[in-house]
């Protein structure tokens, strides 16, 4: 799962979202490193609602103007808890790896040889 | 939300938007169209009058990348979409070939030909032959030709402007029959030139036992420098355009209200199509394989030609199964008109 698909489907995590904010959300949600264009969002967005992992929770339409609220369908929860999983357990390891490096890593939490 | 909230755009930007996504496929438009321009059009600065180069950009790869797209997890339309691709290229080759061969000089009349080489009696055939394999070839034949100089024959030919090579002894054999019924090896002198004029290749040969002997002229077009080029670009533009066709087909079948006959339908188009798809390949493989020689040019859609490219079936076979492959498909992208939209319709 790359990253601008773990981010969409986190930010649908907890309530259904349109378009928009879907983009503020994944802005937020990643500190401001990926800014996702509209283009992306709903080629991404018509992608998982074809594989099933979000699905259209209700529409507002006036004047020709559509605001689609999606949703993350269960099987799309299923697939961010296991994306979630495995980048966890991908930190832990690279965390594990770096505290045997020995001397200072910058920015790591724990100085090497703590352990 | 309330509606206040909604986007105020200037109506150039929003038409703009409009015009920009007509890269996307129809399919994608109209699921994603309005709700797309909207959160643009939310995202636009205050005033903004034209979309951003960037953004304009982005509208265009991104309608041209749906364009290749298949659909997500249908194994089944990545193996149709690599055969239709594959068939794609193989069309391509053959309208390719077929350019190239209109750029080709006619051929002349062949009574004319012998006639030059001085073998005109009445006594004459001619044979225009249409190979599976090759551009077409002329050919004509008199027999019982009396008195041949073939020195004569090329010098008129010469004198007429055709380009000329040597005289040369093609070798042959011929035989008889003598008093007591067995059959005798015949003295048999041959001869042979070739010509070449605007762009026709002649090849002049008469074969002589005693005093009478038969005198035949073959022609065919000297290919043009356009002839592999043009196959080559065929053949690419026939993979892109079959690519193209394979990722709009499998669309629409997955959203079909009938995808199982649709399937069936697009299966039975790609075995139909199996066969002269092999055969045009083969024709490729030919025409670039015996390029560069004095022959008569290899071309792909000759194909399409009846004869006996496969030692089996009738001679017709290659044209049948195209014609009747393209009526499958054909039926089965009718037959996957898009069903009910599974969800509320989009704004137009």
């Amino acid at each position: 799962m790359q990253e601008p698909t773990f981010l969409i489907l986190t930010a649908l995590a907890a309530q259904p979202l349109h378009g928009y904010a879907i983009i503020r959300s994944v802005t937020e949600l990643s500190h401001g490193d990926v800014n996702l264009r509209p283009g992306t969002l709903y080629g991404a967005l018509d992608r998982l609602a074809e594989q099933g992992l979000v699905e259209v929770d209700h529409e507002e339409a006036v004047e020709g103007r559509l605001r689609r609220y999606y949703r993350l369908s269960d099987s799309g929860a299923g697939a961010l808890a296991a994306q979630a999983e495995r980048l966890r357990r991908n930190a832990a390891t690279a965390e594990t790896e770096l505290g045997r490096r020995g001397g200072i890593v910058p920015g790591l939490s724990f100085t090497a040889g703590a352990a | 939300m309330t509606t206040t909230e909604w986007p105020q755009a200037d109506a150039r930007l929003e038409r703009a938007y409009h015009r920009l996504l007509r890269t996307y496929p129809r399919r994608f438009r109209a699921r994603h169209g309005a709700e797309l321009v909207t959160t643009l059009l939310e995202m636009a600065a205050p005033g903004q009058r034209r979309p951003t180069r960037a953004d304009a950009l982005h509208l265009l790869a991104g309608g041209l990348r749906h364009r290749f797209r298949l659909p997500a997890r249908r194994p089944l339309a990545l193996v149709a979409a690599v055969l239709i691709t594959l068939i794609g290229g193989a069309f391509g080759a053959a309208a390719g070939s077929w350019t190239a061969t209109q750029t080709f000089a006619d051929l002349p009349q062949p009574r004319a030909l012998l006639d030059l080489a001085g073998g005109g009696t009445d006594d004459w055939w001619t044979i225009h032959d249409r190979s599976p394999w090759t551009a077409a070839m002329t050919m004509a034949d008199s027999a019982d030709v009396p008195h041949w100089d073939a020195e004569a024959a090329r010098r008129r030919y010469a004198a007429a402007g055709w380009d000329v090579g040597p005289l040369t002894d093609p070798g042959g054999s011929a035989f008889t029959t003598d008093a007591g019924g067995a059959t005798v090896p015949a003295p048999l002198t041959s001869y042979r030139f070739d010509a070449t004029r605007d762009g026709v290749h002649t090849e002049v040969s008469g074969h002589f036992t005693g005093e009478h002997g038969m005198v035949g002229v073959t022609a065919w077009a000297v290919p043009t420098p356009a002839h592999l080029p043009l196959i080559a670009a065929g053949a690419a533009l026939g993979l892109l355009a079959g690519w193209l066709l394979a990722a709009a087909l499998t669309y629409r079948i997955a959203h079909s209200a009938r995808p199982r006959t649709a399937t069936a339908l697009t299966a039975a188009a790609l075995a139909a199509l199996t066969l002269p798809t092999v055969a045009l390949y083969g024709n490729v493989m030919r025409a670039f394989r015996y390029a560069g020689g004095d022959g008569v040019a290899f071309t792909v859609h000759s194909a399409f030609n009846p004869g006996p490219y496969y030692p089996f079936g009738p001679g017709w076979q290659i044209l049948a199964y195209t014609i009747g492959g393209l009526l499958l498909g054909t039926l089965a992208a009718t037959v996957a008109r898009p069903g009910p939209a599974p969800q509320p319709a989009t704004a137009p």
